[in-house]
């Protein structure tokens, strides 16, 4: 199996603050990855340093032999790489069918027969977008917003989709649907890295697995493995007395 | 007194319409790139004066503008020579053509002598392309920038631009023909040609501008990067290039509406500050957000410059500006409101 | 006497006797540059508090206008009509800046812009009583105690004695307790008010002093000239203004010194040149407005930086001795000192928050956790005030919470999630900030140097904060250059210092490395044991188990469990809510 996305010790941080602290991994071409941890791990410093939205420190990204460096968002976009970010990112005053054109930007070469079809296998995978296609983006739900979102990020034929926290403010009935999606994306052989906070839900659409715990890998393998994993809800809930013995004077 | 009135109105739409566009051209500008263009007027300027010497048979000063602004466009950016020589090569290449292209269609017009609006159109390919020059050396360096580094460094364009204008034309008016001489009684009050033109043109270009937005992708693109900078740049839209053309298109509006105001007031180096300021002032109802809002703000403009021209002139400017104000304050406390 | 100080008086030395040493016509220039210098140090001051101006012009001339037509028109001495000019502009601009001070964003540029031109049109326009375009002459010279001061050496002497004393004023205000809230205004709005300043006087303080700065100019220019007119004050002169205050850069008055002797030389060296290439007009316009453009994109900080690396460096206000006094903290785990009644918030159609009860008492420490989304962050905003609940209530000491500058008053300080300390201001400067509420001088006596003793005692008790979380040695340094382990701890000092009943922590492990957090830890325990009530919001787990006594923990707006660090733990809805439920569920 080719290696689509390779990552060698990447660092990134904000100012003086380190989110991630050389962290590698790769992901192959047909693979569902999953980073989970708990809020704070880095999980989203991550997929936006991906994403050319943050500068890495230290560290290479190699996408399809290519290594990344600084190019821009709409540059990684254009190279396959899309995501579907954790606020969403939408426009307000444009309708659902506006932004699933909009994902498709970079094809409008193709024709409108072309677009017209891309549309209509969105709205097949996602009904609920069929029927509010020309509503506007700022007047739904948030599950339809997350749909939007999703649609959009498909409408650009990614070869690497990274979806980041999709499950964050969701009805438990939304996540399930969009799961389903994410379930049938990747029967078609969709690559793709996902973020999330919900480790059961992750663990149980992804191949493998990376656990986070503030910038660092503590634990990764075959989803099936980690879900049992003590290590896991060590990383949410604590499990040793790291600060034990930290005193309390100052040195 | 109905006379009277009416030609108020009359007055005070004309005024309102070309304030109208220059309107439009801030609301544009402001929602793509969050840039407060106090320089924006300066394009109006530049329409009138270009028109004024393309008619009068000389070659603008402002093909020299438009060649050395390429010019340096392409030294700027030399820096990618190291990194990939086909780009830069096609870099050049492209400012070339484009300079070639200005000069040849500057030369073919004046050779032709082509009447008022063919004119115009000429001016127009030499004065639209400004703006996204501007565009490229003032905002894309520093797209992040904060909205009042925005205002100081587009009051350094406006302070450049207008003094290059004085050096270009001097600080004399120059007469340019109106599109169509003499005008009509409608009822008790004259209504010259030029009128109609300004009306005409401002309906077409809301409406292209409208149909533009509503209706093809780069348009609803254009949209989004107002709506979203972060989101567009997720569908691969270039953000850069939204930013120029909408300096493109806000340059083009206002050029226009000096080339039609410049019959009416005589085209001068001065001219375009005074109304892009009134333009503010309108577009400020907008809060430079909403175009319907601002077009309503310029024509409450228009109405009030002629009724206190009428009624007690000096003051005039006086009413305009103090009415901004508390146009201010009202959006200020609409938008807060909103966002809470 | 530091060396600062004595190149501060050589320099001052000279530009005094600078008049004396030119050529009379130089001597013009050398005036008018003094006078631009002058409104420039307010527009600095303006710029440094996040706020900007296109209408100093229109305050120049108010100030010019007030003071001349009057001394024209009755004959009182030009003394006193100068300063009557000035305190009625001062109250005019307290009027428009009480109006438009509110104007958030590209807002308020528009509106300077608007009472910039207005003002100046009614200069034209009230030809009666101004004279109109062509303005007035026959103003009488300014008279100090009878004696006309007509001599133009004499007088650019005056002006330049002005300019040199607001940069005194300025450099005391700078290291006084209004200098230091100055300096949280442009964007740290929030943490200000949370330490108590209140932001919108303060703005319109500031606002107020640059425009008397710029009346004085104003008058001094009319009555050098003996001539006034409305030309001198349009925008083209506030535009100009600006670039002096961008090239000498915001950071100091004397920034806006150099900025106005730079253009002013320029201004007359270039006219000369263009005017011996047979060029007319303003065409040095076209530089200026270059040169504005260019400073802003490559070196927004302006020239003051570049010149300052070669200064001696600028000695710190003393900080030695006793500090505020504070109040000793009692252990008395009964009384509760913060209480949320059913608390609830909604958005939109949202609820955020549902039936939240929550008690902190007296000496306690507990954490609040959470996961994602769960609502912690808002509940800390209603917590600190920053966000009303729509219903319930919280109460603090049994009062309910009052407006969000007056919380600190009451005994409740905080640190911040993302860091929000003044990087203009050093780390000693930053922890006095905490003592604002507790100290009183105002604006005037920072200006003219009249809060020494309480200023001493304020620096004091931020040395000793600083002591007291172990980064003493620090006190000196910028706050740019630490790491941001030591940057949260510099803000509990902060917070500390504000003599709190309550502290409040929002997330201040985000971010660190280990050993941040053990230290952090370490000085969290400290403080528990000196009877500090701490609330503490965190994700980092360990870390909350490894120093709180109590947990609540909130999921999906509600409080889901409470207890000890253990018990919560091991509470089955604690982990579902963090791990997940499974997709198993059967419909």
């Amino acid at each position: 199996m080719t290696k689509l996305l390779e990552v060698a010790n990447l660092t990134v941080g904000y100012g003086a603050a380190t989110a991630i602290d050389g962290v590698s991994f790769d992901v192959a071409r047909g693979e569902f990855v999953t980073f989970i941890g708990p809020n704070g791990a880095g999980k989203t410093t991550l997929l936006n340093s991906l994403m050319g939205v943050l500068q890495q420190k230290s560290g290479t990204v190699t996408f399809n032999g290519e290594e990344l460096k600084s190019l821009s968002p709409e540059t990684r976009v254009a190279r396959g790489i899309v995501i579907v970010p954790e606020r969403r990112e939408l426009f307000p005053g444009l309708s659902v069918e506006d932004h699933l054109r909009l994902g498709a930007f970079l094809l409008r070469g193709r024709g409108r027969a072309s677009m017209t079809a891309a549309l209509e296998r969105i709205y097949a995978l996602l009904p609920k977008l069929g029927e509010r296609r020309r509503q506007l983006a700022g007047t739904l739900s948030g599950g339809e917003q997350q749909m939007v979102a999703v649609g959009r990020a498909l409408m650009a034929e990614p070869q690497l989709l990274m979806l980041d926290e999709p499950s964050t403010g969701l009805a438990p009935r939304v996540t399930e649907e969009i799961f389903e999606a994410i379930d049938r994306l990747k029967a078609e052989g969709m690559t793709g890295i996902l973020v999330e906070q919900n480790a059961h839900l992750a663990l149980s659409v992804a191949d493998r697995g990376f656990v986070l715990e503030v910038g660092n890998v503590v634990a990764s393998g075959p989803a099936g493995e980690l879900r049992n994993d003590p290590r896991v809800l060590a990383a949410y809930i604590g499990a040793g007395d790291r600060y034990r013995d930290a005193g309390a004077s100052i040195e | 007194m109905i006379d009277t009135a009416l030609f108020l109105l009359v007055d005070g739409l004309t005024n309102g319409l070309v304030y109208a566009l220059l309107a439009l051209s801030l609301v544009l500008v402001f929602t793509v790139t969050r840039v407060v263009n106090i320089a924006q007027g300066e394009y109006v300027m530049l329409g009138g004066l270009t028109l004024a010497d393309l008619l009068q048979g000389r070659t603008p000063g402002t093909l020299y503008l438009l060649v050395g602004g390429l010019a340096l466009c392409v030294v700027l950016d030399a820096g990618r020579w190291r990194r990939d020589w086909r780009r830069a090569l096609l870099l050049v290449f492209g400012a070339v053509m484009a300079a070639a292209f200005a000069v040849a269609i500057t030369r073919g017009a004046l050779a032709l002598q082509l009447p008022v609006i063919g004119m115009m159109l000429v001016a127009l390919v030499l004065v639209a392309p400004l703006g996204m020059l501007i565009y490229r050396f003032t905002v894309h360096p520093i797209p992040n920038a904060s909205t009042i580094v925005f205002v100081i460094i587009s009051v350094g364009v406006s302070m450049s631009v207008q003094g290059i204008g004085l050096l270009i034309w001097g600080a004399n008016p120059y007469p340019v023909d109106p599109i169509m001489p003499g005008g009509v009684m409608m009822g008790p009050v004259f209504i010259p040609y030029q009128s109609f033109a300004i009306l005409i043109t401002a309906l077409l270009s809301m409406g292209g501008l409208y149909l533009f937005s509503e209706f093809t992708l780069v348009g609803k693109a254009l949209q989004a990067s107002a709506m979203n900078r972060r989101g567009a740049q997720f569908c691969g839209i270039p953000v850069n290039a939204t930013g120029a053309l909408a300096f493109l298109l806000a340059a083009a509006f206002s050029a226009i509406s000096g080339m039609l105001l410049a019959p009416i007031i005589t085209a001068n180096y001065e001219m375009g500050f005074m109304v892009g300021l009134k333009g503010f002032v309108g577009g400020a109802m907008g809060g430079l957000i909403d175009y319907p809002l601002s077009l309503a703000g310029v024509m409450i403009v228009g109405a009030l410059e002629s009724t206190s021209a009428y009624v007690a002139s000096a003051y005039r400017d006086v009413l305009v500006f103090s009415l901004l104000i508390p146009i201010l304050l009202w959006r200020s406390a609409r938008q807060s409101g909103e966002a809470r | 006497m530091r060396a600062r100080g004595l190149l501060a008086l050589a320099v001052s030395a000279v530009l005094l006797i600078v008049p004396w040493l030119l050529p009379s016509f130089y001597v013009g220039i050398f005036a008018y540059a003094g006078i631009y210098a002058l409104v420039a140090i307010g527009l600095v001051l303006l710029l440094q508090a996040g706020q900007i101006s296109l209408g100093q012009g229109a305050f120049m001339g108010l100030g010019a206008y007030g003071s001349a037509l009057v001394a024209r028109a009755y004959g009182i001495d030009t003394f006193v009509t100068l300063v009557l000019s000035v305190s009625a502009t001062a109250l005019v601009a307290a009027l428009i800046g009480f109006v438009t001070l509110r104007l958030r964003g590209h807002y308020l540029p528009l509106a300077t812009l608007a009472y910039g031109i207005a003002l100046v049109s009614v200069f034209t326009a009230w030809h009666d009583v101004t004279g109109g375009a062509s303005g007035l002459d026959k103003i009488p010279p300014l008279a100090l105690f009878g004696l006309a001061l007509t001599d133009d050496r004499l007088y650019t002497q005056l002006i330049w004695t002005i300019v040199l004393l607001a940069v005194l004023g300025m450099s005391r205000l700078r290291g006084s307790r209004t200098g230091r809230a100055i300096a949280t205004l442009e964007s740290h709005d929030g943490m200000a008010r949370s330490f108590g300043v209140d932001t919108t006087v303060l703005r319109i303080k500031v606002f107020v002093f640059s425009a008397v700065l710029a009346a004085l100019a104003g008058g001094l220019y009319v009555h050098m000239l003996r001539f006034v007119s409305p030309s001198p004050f349009s925008l083209m002169t506030s535009f100009k203004l600006l670039i002096m205050a961008v090239v000498g850069g915001p950071l100091s008055a004397a920034g806006g010194v150099i900025g106005a002797l730079t253009l002013e030389s320029a201004q007359w060296a270039l006219q000369d040149l263009l005017a011996r290439w047979g060029a007319s007009g303003n065409l040095e316009v076209i530089v200026f407005g270059v040169i504005l453009v260019v400073m802003l994109l490559k070196w927004p900080q302006g020239l003051w930086p570049a010149i300052e690396r070669f200064l001696p460096k600028p000695a710190g206000r003393s900080s030695g001795g006793e500090g505020l006094t504070r109040t000793v903290l009692q252990e008395d785990r009964q009384e509760a000192l913060l209480r949320l009644r059913d608390i609830g918030i909604r958005f939109g159609g949202l609820q955020a928050l549902d039936a939240v009860d929550m008690e902190l008492r007296r000496g306690e420490f507990v954490g609040l956790i959470g996961p994602n989304g769960a609502g912690k962050t808002t509940l800390f905003s209603i917590i600190s005030g920053l966000q009303r609940p729509t219903s319930g209530s919280v109460t603090l000491s049994g009062e309910p919470l009052p407006a969000s500058h007056s919380i600190v008053r009451r005994g409740m300080a905080r640190t911040f999630q993302h860091v929000q300390l003044v990087p203009e201001l050093t780390v000693i400067e930053n922890v006095a900030l905490g003592a604002y509420w507790r100290t009183q001088a105002g604006f005037l006596r920072g200006l003219f140097a009249l809060d020494n003793a309480e200023n001493r005692r304020a620096l004091a008790s931020a040395r000793l904060a600083l002591e007291r979380v172990g980064l003493g040695a620090e006190a000196g340094l910028a706050t740019a250059n630490l790491p941001l382990g030591k940057q949260r701890i510099v803000e509990i000092a902060r917070a500390l210092v504000a003599d709190p009943q309550i502290l409040l922590l929002d997330e201040p492990a985000a971010g660190l490395r280990f050993s941040e957090k053990l230290t952090l830890v370490r000085i969290l325990r400290q403080l528990q044991a000196e009877h500090v009530t701490i609330l503490l919001v965190e994700h980092d787990m360990e870390l909350v188990m490894g120093c709180v006594e109590r947990l609540v923990v909130l999921d999906r707006g509600r409080i889901i469990a409470e207890g000890a660090p253990q018990e919560v733990q091991a509470n089955p809805a604690v982990i579902a809510a963090y791990l997940g439920g499974s997709r198993d569920k059967a419909a």
